[in-house]
């Protein structure tokens, strides 16, 4: 009661809030939400609804007290209130001190299940990669730039593919993919034919490592073929989340006619919050073409587009076929950026013959 | 002078509440506002200005006077049906104006007071919207509707091709639903019963209650039947506003909500009336922000005012052709990106409408490149 007849006459000292993994020490106004007050400080805090619906601003409250402007339990699990999580958005503190720590969005990788999906679009989006968007049997969790493991009837062995689209925080009912013709592949060629139009897969999910790394690192990625999945995933999780990290986007492509789903990188770049500038690369393009933009290997690119911010600092995320995430991971180095801060996922030749040889 | 501004808000629910007092033709000042300010704001620029205000107890008077006017209305209703002998046509009058007032400017009013971060000002909002049988309002609003925006799950959003009546009905029964879902499952992941004594709604029931019964010292059953009348109009009426304010937005599951995905009406008395809440695309955004602080989205697909828009949604060609087809039209051309624009031609298509995708426009931004 005393605390409370305190607060009224304002005796109270201004709540302090320690922010990690960052470090960073704020002070907050009467009434003011965690978030609020970090992002008038200018701290790159995720968020999204603002108003304790969209779980963006999930933190787990480390140490001190905080009451819910908005009841937690609308939009947290009963597992992650027990765990501690708060929303920043709906957070002020009771106590004079609070830590709290932001989660790395892999953080809690979710385990693989078996799921029953069936494919029921396809869209071509060059000669050779096709948009497949499969419904799964229940709603699918993942973190972005997972992937998931499909096992066709009458194949001996499961092709992996990476989401495509940002997550969901209740698991996904839709799920798309970029898939990529491989010449004698005994998948993709039932697949690039229509055979498995309305056909139920087997499919286990989430599976992989490949995530966006918690902090406010600048971001490289560089991307080849439909290596463009797993990024884009990554990408659209960030913006919906506001993410404030410059990025560049190096795209890696044969010809004009080998780049894809521009419309979303280009949406992606308007609601980015800090500098995103992507780069297609064309490695094939006829010298006499109209294109204006960059040619050659996507990584004779990287120090190009990397001279806006300082890229020691940088964090790297690449994904594409394995000759050109070792050509990057060793550009990446020569250019000062540590080993443990450069991220990838390898997209190789799934046929059987390939994996035998 | 930008505080003074929002004082039009309550003095058009205390001039109403001096009519009932008054009686006789008198009771027709709270429905009169209607048209004077459809009228009034048909003719006044739109206004794009950013609030100059930055003390938040002076801005929030009016908000409160607002709110706390809102169950004052009805008890100036109560006290007039059982004083001034009013005729069959004077108490329609009373009981149409009382609604009216109970959409605009309480419905915003309340809006503003749930999304600030008080708890005396949420729980005040809480039961003031007992006006419109709807004190779980907070629940479908924040919890559904400012996540769900643009989207099948959204009880806001009409869908292309359908008119306000049948709208209307169907928002309310979903919003409702929805709020009881809602409060349902934090009780359940919290280990409470679903249905148990800490459910919201037998707190919101209990304080309809007491008010009828406040209603019925005041004026007797005939006082309680007409402030119900009042209170059922006023919640069928409020869905009108969120029939014009998101008609036909489409945005994928999940994706993030950006300006695009609401209507703006930027009307000079739209916007001093309904406390911002027109000023619809920062709010979405920025949610915790105070009315007075919201930035207009000049760039945004014009729209008229929320007068206008209200009376075209009564007369379904005129809110089909005179308003919202073309507004649609520009919506999915300029704004809306590849995938929302497969969606919205499905919609259109659906609804019987014409194909407007096919006039070469939307081709020419699908292949456009991002770039810084």
């Amino acid at each position: 009661m005393l605390k409370y007849i305190r607060s009224l006459l304002g005796g109270q000292p201004r709540p302090v809030v320690e922010i990690l993994p960052q470090g960073l020490r704020i002070t907050l106004d009467a009434g003011q939400t965690v978030l609020e007050a970090a992002l008038a400080e200018g701290i790159a805090y995720p968020h999204n609804c603002t108003v304790g619906t969209c779980g963006s601003c999930k933190t787990r409250l480390r140490q001190g007290e905080v009451k819910a402007v908005t009841d937690f339990g609308y939009t947290l699990s009963k597992q992650e209130l027990e765990a501690g999580y708060i929303l920043a958005c709906q957070a002020v503190p009771c106590t004079p001190h609070i830590q709290v720590e932001i989660p790395s969005p892999g953080a809690e990788l979710p385990s693989p299940q078996a799921f029953q999906a069936t494919v029921v679009a396809t869209e071509a989006l060059t000669h050779d990669i096709l948009k497949v968007c499969v419904t799964p049997d229940r709603p699918v969790p993942y973190v972005a730039g997972q992937y998931a493991s499909f096992t066709a009837p009458g194949l001996p062995r499961a092709r992996h593919y990476s989401f495509a689209e940002a997550p969901q925080r209740s698991g996904r009912n839709e799920l798309t993919f970029f898939i990529r013709k491989v010449p004698g592949g005994r998948f993709t060629d039932a697949l690039f034919s229509g055979q498995l139009a309305g056909k139920t897969l087997a499919m286990e999910a989430p599976h992989g490592e490949f995530h966006l790394r918690g902090g406010n690192a600048p971001m490289v990625c560089i991307v080849g073929g439909s290596g463009l999945a797993p990024l884009l995933s990554v990408l659209e999780d960030a913006r919906k989340n506001r993410i404030r990290r410059p990025c560049v986007l190096l795209f890696g492509a044969r010809t004009e006619a080998d780049l894809y789903m521009l419309d979303a990188i280009r949406d992606i770049a308007q609601g980015w919050l800090e500098p995103f500038k992507f780069v297609p690369v064309l490695s094939h393009e006829e010298p006499g073409s109209p294109w204006k933009g960059a040619r050659g290997l996507v990584t004779e690119h990287i120090a190009a587009a990397c001279n806006d911010f300082d890229c020691k600092a940088s964090e790297g995320y690449l994904c594409g076929p394995p000759p050109m995430i070792d050509a990057a991971i060793g550009k990446l180095t020569e250019l000062g950026l540590p080993l443990d801060a450069i991220f990838y996922d390898k997209f190789t030749d799934g046929r059987d013959e390939a994996l035998a040889a | 002078m930008d505080y003074l501004k929002y004082y039009l808000a309550p003095l058009t629910q205390i001039l109403a509440a001096i009519g009932f007092l008054l009686g006789g033709n008198y009771v027709w000042i709270g429905l009169a506002w209607l048209p004077i300010c459809a009228v009034l704001d048909y003719f006044l620029k739109p206004d794009y200005s950013v609030r100059r205000m930055r003390n938040r107890t002076l801005a929030y008077i009016p908000i409160w006077l607002s709110t706390l006017m809102g169950p004052l209305l009805y008890v100036a209703l109560a006290w007039s049906v059982s004083h001034h002998g009013l005729t069959t046509v004077q108490s329609l009058g009373a009981v149409l104006g009382c609604a009216w007032l109970s959409v605009l400017p309480l419905v915003p009013a309340a809006h503003e007071l749930y999304h600030a971060r008080g708890k005396i000002g949420k729980t005040v909002a809480r039961y003031a919207q007992v006006c419109y049988l709807d004190s779980t309002r907070m629940e479908a609003h924040v919890v559904g509707h400012h996540i769900d925006v643009g989207t099948p799950a959204d009880s806001d959003t009409a869908t292309r091709g359908e008119t306000l009546y049948t709208f209307s009905p169907k928002a309310v029964v979903k919003s409702t639903i929805q709020a009881q879902q809602f409060i349902g499952d934090s009780l359940v992941k919290k280990g409470h019963a679903r249905w148990g004594i800490r459910h919201a709604l037998w707190r919101a029931i209990l304080a309809l209650g007491l008010f009828l019964v406040l209603l019925y010292g005041i004026g007797g059953w005939h006082a309680v039947v007409v402030s119900l009348s009042s209170m059922v109009v006023a919640r069928f009426w409020i869905e009108t506003f969120n029939y014009f304010q998101h008609y036909g937005q489409v945005r994928v599951t999940g994706a993030p909500i950006e300006k695009r995905h609401v209507w703006n009406h930027f009307g000079t008395l739209s916007r001093l009336l309904a406390f911002e809440i027109t000023n619809h695309a920062d709010h979405h955004l920025n949610s915790y922000q105070t009315y007075y602080s919201l930035v207009p989205h000049r760039e945004s697909v014009h729209m008229p005012s929320v007068f206008i828009c209200f009376f075209a949604a009564l007369l379904p060609p005129v809110w089909f052709h005179g308003i919202i087809k073309p507004a649609l039209r520009e919506w999915d051309l300029k704004w809306a990106n590849a995938e929302e624009r497969a969606l919205a031609r499905a919609q259109n298509l659906k609804a019987g409408w014409e194909d407007w995708f096919n006039d070469g426009q939307a081709a020419g931004n699908s292949t456009a490149t991002a770039a810084g």
